[in-house]
């Protein structure tokens, strides 16, 4: 009992010391996480399918409607998969039934990623990945990424279409400043700034 | 020019000129006046361009605010009357309001 608790103190002591340590694997000191997901824009005109995607690690699989925007786990590969409905059981879906020599899963042509982080004062904050089906057959599942829609703190948002399937066009609005400086400039400059100011007006009426 | 630069220099010239400026109204204590240009300037050009950028995206309003900021620290810094504090504030800052209008915006 007594180790354990040593333990935990132990564990309490180091994570309250080094924050950071703690979201390591989420978020990296002076990044943001992007709210950000995948839509596909043309599920309804493939009524004979359903569409569903799958991450092995963390995420699962999920069935994917018109209109779903969904997100995995953020260091998972994703596939998407289609299904012919008259196979289509919800209640099959498993680790295995995703396995690659499963006769019922057309697999797509592209695996996705997660969008990643932006840097702490970046003005990004969503981006929504819209994929179109292209081709579908008995053999075969074509997507492609046809664009990606990004939202900013001020509330404005804007489109920007794939001009190739591996690069992620750049949004238009990114931080002006390192991180670290806009900490300093905005945060850490005006607060010195005005303690100091106050301590001199302080000292000034305590020697009166 | 790289960004952070650009406000560090934009720090450096309002500075320089507020500080002309209070010189010119009160001729004593020169290090004190330099100091409290400093302190003064670093409080209200950080929040002023982040307001700028991310809260009011209206120039002369904010020029407003600051000078109705910097008028009070002035009042209280240099123990002067708050309508000669005004007129220090609104002159200093009506003048780098201009460089700013004329050079960087």
């Amino acid at each position: 009992m007594r180790n354990k608790l040593i333990i935990l103190f132990a564990f309490v002591l180091v994570f309250s010391v080094f924050p950071q340590a703690v979201s390591a694997d989420l978020i990296i000191p002076g990044t943001k996480s992007v709210n950000w997901c995948y839509e596909i824009s043309n599920v309804d005109d493939y009524p004979n399918y359903v569409f569903v995607f799958n991450e092995e690690r963390v995420t699962g699989h999920r069935v994917i409607n018109q209109g779903d925007c969904f997100s995995f786990y953020k260091i998972g590969l994703t596939s998407i998969y289609a299904i012919p409905k008259t196979e289509f059981n919800e209640s099959e879906l498993n680790r295995e039934f995703f396995e690659e020599n499963n006769p019922q899963l057309i697999k797509s042509n592209i695996q996705l990623n997660a969008f990643g982080s932006v840097q702490e004062n970046d003005p990004l904050q969503k981006a929504v990945i819209t994929l179109d089906i292209i081709s579908l057959s008995e053999s075969s599942f074509g997507i492609q990424k046809s664009k990606v829609t990004y939202t900013y703190t001020d509330g404005t948002s804007e489109e920007k279409v794939f001009q190739s399937q591996e690069i992620m066009p750049e949004p238009s609005k990114t931080a002006i400043m390192p991180w670290w400086f806009a900490k300093f400039w905005y945060i850490i400059l005006p607060i010195v700034a005005i303690v100091l100011i106050g301590i001199i007006l302080l000292v000034r009426r305590l020697k009166k | 020019m790289i960004p952070m630069f650009g406000y560090i220099l934009s720090l450096i010239i309002t500075i320089i000129i507020e500080f002309g400026i209070i010189w010119i109204f009160i001729r004593k204590d020169i290090s004190k006046l330099f100091l409290y240009a400093v302190l003064i300037n670093a409080f209200t050009l950080p929040i002023a361009t982040f307001s700028y950028q991310n809260l009011i995206n209206n120039f002369y309003l904010i020029e407003t605010l600051v000078i109705f900021a910097e008028s009070i620290l002035i009042m209280l810094l240099l123990k002067k009357k708050y309508s000669k504090a005004l007129l220090i504030s609104f002159v200093a800052n009506f003048i780098t309001a201009m460089i700013s209008l004329l050079f960087f915006i």
